[in-house]
């Protein structure tokens, strides 16, 4: 099976070189059988990935020791789930995954094409398939999957069996590492639909609305997969890493936040040109760093330049995504200069109150949050080039520039829709601002006299308050507007205005999802915890909750052996919950790991962690997190879901609304 | 299995290849211009419905939402002008070149008999006559 896999992923590389070529050539001789050719060439190398991810799954559940990577990221006594979501917890198998994403990728748009868009289809199918052509190179050549397990016998490798398999780290047996992955590398690598779009469109020379159009909803959802997969990778750290929070502003998150940031900006800044012709440079240049971006993203992580918490060992992949990411990069820069005459704004902007101002003010703020994040990240190795070490700047650095620029952001996301277009009188302005404002401001002084005291928690409770406010604003406003047209009741006028228009009102649920996100962000200030070293019986104190230790329980399968701690938690002296954080220690990996226990609320979350034994070994030492609104976030995230699922419905349209 | 592998491989590459030996023709590219100028209608209209949303919400006096309005409106005329243009213009080459086409056919073959199927647009749906190249309504490239 080991062989069947190898030489059908083998066949990817001819299979995209032939797309590749023939696709370019399809472009300049406009041929029909050539075009044709290429597209079999997407579907072939989508067949060809399939079966190989086929072998490999079959060789992971079968437990085929002989295959190195089988060997190393399971074992006999892991769960067959675990064995199957194995295909992505190492190195090889990942870039395996992301290969075969992007073939699934280029088949359905060879598809959902196969008889339009013939001008762009060519180049659009070239720069897929040069794609398929580089990640080919990788898990062909360089991190092959199949590889056979080899062992030295005196001076001669062997191939070799082993007895049992490593076991799957850990760390990476958990239900939100499972689809964390997939789901980020499908924001990931969807970036290549827009970005291939884009780059047919700059050879063309078509630079009209067509490729926007095209690409709208492939946007939209890389947008929304990459944010959802940004957040469960900080589920998955809350809940599996142990030190109380999510965000640790680490390399490899960092690297997943970049291609997000740029394609915020671009959803944003799309509208510009949409209704104003202007930006066309621009969003070209966001599309292409955003791809680029994901790219560097997936090198950060695979290559190890940088170290992290979890980016993979140094892997030799670093050349091969240098080469690609710089011919890319200059391909991309080249093809806008040539064409920058063509991409000459319409129009130009009128007043500097005014809804694309609003969304001119977004871009530079994502920029400056890009150009920061990206800084940061690369200081390391910066620093490395120039004093030879690897200078780390911490996430207080980060939390001192991203702070403003989020609450900025956040600010903007109330303000903007209330702008309208071309140009805002100031008599309009303090009509649509008043009473938010004034909201806003009783708000502050409530929680003020309420005892909160900090700057930055008052400022960003403010403005989620106004926020939500002007949201809210929205959403009642026009539907009372369009129930006096209609005379539908309330809630149908609500959701038919909703339906008319699911991109602006499937925006609004999103920008209520980052108010809910932000509190949630917010509730960080006010972190507070407790470490106690207990025995059965003891018993501490964290704010107004007490714990009783009851009992310490030594336990073992064959997977891991664990010590769980068992402890009563009173709130005002009342039992509240019972709450058991557990150390497990894993034989196949020979790896420890903490299983923390979250009571949680929408109001705090009371995170334990069991760190370990004292050292006279008689008592545990026991960490509790205090973190109020935690849970906001994963609400956030959820509503951040829906209101993008929400955006990518069609409008609906009716056969007449008033009397235009 | 490796036996099975390389024929499975090998059936996919003689599959996407032989495309590259039927018959072949070429596409005509779409006539840019009227796209762009189709692109500035869909942008017009855009604006409008946009003005009108804001100026129900309260977002623009009255003043402003007329005479900006009366300008979007203005550009949308001048637009649409344009397009008819181009269309009338196109169309007249392209009986020119029908009839051109037409005659020369008549001289070479005068048995063929002449197909009279029409084509349908399949972006608009507009009846096209057989031998046309773009849609009369829409401009789209007729295959």
């Amino acid at each position: 099976m080991a062989d069947f896999g190898n030489i059908l992923l083998f066949f990817l590389f001819p299979v995209s070189v032939f797309t590749a070529l023939t696709a370019l050539t399809a472009g300049v001789t406009k041929r029909r059988g050539l075009l044709e050719a290429a597209r079999r060439g997407a579907y072939a190398a989508f067949a060809v990935t399939t079966l190989a991810v086929l072998a490999l799954e079959y060789l992971l559940v079968s437990s085929d020791f002989s295959i190195e990577y089988v060997a190393s990221n399971t074992n006999f006594a892991l769960p067959l789930f675990y064995k199957i979501v194995a295909l992505w917890a190492g190195h090889n198998g990942s870039l395996l995954l992301w290969t075969w994403i992007v073939t699934i990728f280029s088949a359905i748009v060879a598809y959902q094409h196969r008889h339009k868009n013939n001008d762009l289809m060519p180049y659009v199918l070239f720069v897929m398939a040069t794609t398929m052509v580089f990640f080919s190179i990788l898990s062909v050549f360089i991190s092959n999957p199949f590889q056979t397990l080899y062992q030295e016998f005196g001076n001669t490798l062997q191939e070799f069996t082993a007895g049992d398999g490593h076991g799957l780290n850990p760390l990476l047996q958990h239900p939100a590492m499972v689809i964390h992955p997939p789901i980020l590398f499908i924001g990931y690598v969807g970036s290549v639909v827009p970005f291939a779009f884009a780059i047919a469109a700059l050879i063309t020379g078509k630079l009209g609305a067509g490729w926007i159009h095209t690409t709208r909803r492939w946007a939209l959802t890389t947008w929304g997969f990459l944010a959802v997969g940004i957040v469960l990778g900080g589920k998955w750290a809350y809940v599996e890493l142990g030190w109380g929070g999510y965000w640790a502003w680490d390399p490899v998150e960092n690297a997943s936040l970049l291609p997000w940031l740029t394609s915020t900006a671009y959803l944003h800044s799309v509208m510009i040109q949409e209704r104003k012709g202007m930006l066309k440079i621009w969003n070209m240049a966001l599309v292409i760093a955003t791809f680029l971006l994901s790219i560097f993203g997936t090198f950060l992580t695979r290559s190890g330049i940088v170290s992290s918490v979890h980016a993979f060992a140094n892997s030799g992949l670093g050349p091969a995504f240098a080469t690609f990411l710089s011919m890319g990069l200059i391909f991309s820069v080249a093809l806008l200069l040539y064409r920058r005459k063509d991409l000459k704004p319409d129009e130009e902007m009128e007043s500097l109150i005014s809804r694309e101002s609003g969304f001119l003010f977004n871009n530079l703020l994502f920029l400056l949050a890009t150009i920061a994040v990206l800084w940061g990240t690369l200081f390391p190795v910066i620093s490395e080039l120039f004093t030879g070490d690897q200078i780390t700047v911490g996430p207080p650095w980060f939390n001192n520039i991203m702070i403003p620029i989020g609450l900025a952001l956040l600010l903007l996301t109330g303000a903007g829709p209330l702008l309208a277009w071309r140009h805002t009188s100031v008599e309009t302005l303090k009509r649509s601002f008043g009473w938010p404002t004034l909201g806003a401001i009783v708000f502050i002084a409530v929680l003020f006299a309420s005892g909160v005291r900090d700057g930055w928690a008052l400022g960003s409770f403010a403005i989620s308050f106004f926020v939500m406010w002007t949201i809210v604003v929205e959403f009642v406003k026009g539907a009372n507007i369009r129930r006096r047209n209609s005379g539908e009741n309330f809630f149908l006028a609500m959701y038919m205005l909703s339906r008319k228009n699911t991109r602006r009102y499937g925006g609004y649920m999103i920008h209520a999802a980052m108010v809910v996100m932000f509190v949630g962000f917010t509730g960080n200030v006010f972190n507070s915890e407790t470490r106690a070293e207990v025995g059965e019986g003891d018993s501490f104190q964290l704010g107004p909750y007490t714990f009783n230790a009851i009992k310490i329980i030594e336990d073992e399968n064959e997977n891991y052996s664990s010590q769980t701690l068992e402890m009563e938690m009173y709130r005002n002296g009342r039992l509240i919950d019972r709450i058991s954080p557990q150390k497990r220690f894993y034989f196949a990996s020979e790896q420890p790991s903490t299983e923390v226990d979250i009571y949680s609320t929408i109001r705090e979350d009371i995170y334990a962690v069991l760190s370990g034994m004292s050292n006279d070994g008689t008592k545990v030492i026991v960490q509790v997190y205090r973190n109020p609104f935690v849970s906001m976030v994963w609400i956030g995230a959820f509503i951040l879901g829906i209101g993008t699922l929400f955006a990518m419905l069609p409008n609906l349209r009716e056969s007449k609304v008033g009397g235009e | 299995m490796s036996y099975f592998a390389y024929l499975t491989g090998l059936a996919f590459l003689v599959w996407i290849v032989m495309p590259l030996f039927k018959k072949d023709s070429t596409w005509v590219s779409l006539y840019m211009e009227a796209e762009e100028l189709a692109d500035k209608k869909q942008r017009v209209y855009g604006n409008i419905a946009d003005l009108e949303f804001d100026f129900a919400m309260g977002r623009l006096s009255e003043k402003d939402f007329k005479s900006v309005r009366q300008s979007f409106l203005s550009e949308a005329g001048r637009v649409i002008e344009k397009l008819e243009n181009q269309k009338s213009s196109k169309f007249m080459d392209r009986i020119q070149s029908d009839m051109d086409n037409l005659g020369k056919k008549k001289k070479k073959n005068k048995k063929k008999s002449k197909s009279t199927a029409a084509v349908f647009c399949t972006e608009c749906g507009t009846e096209n006559i057989a031998e046309a190249k773009f849609c009369m309504k829409c401009g789209k490239g007729l295959s």
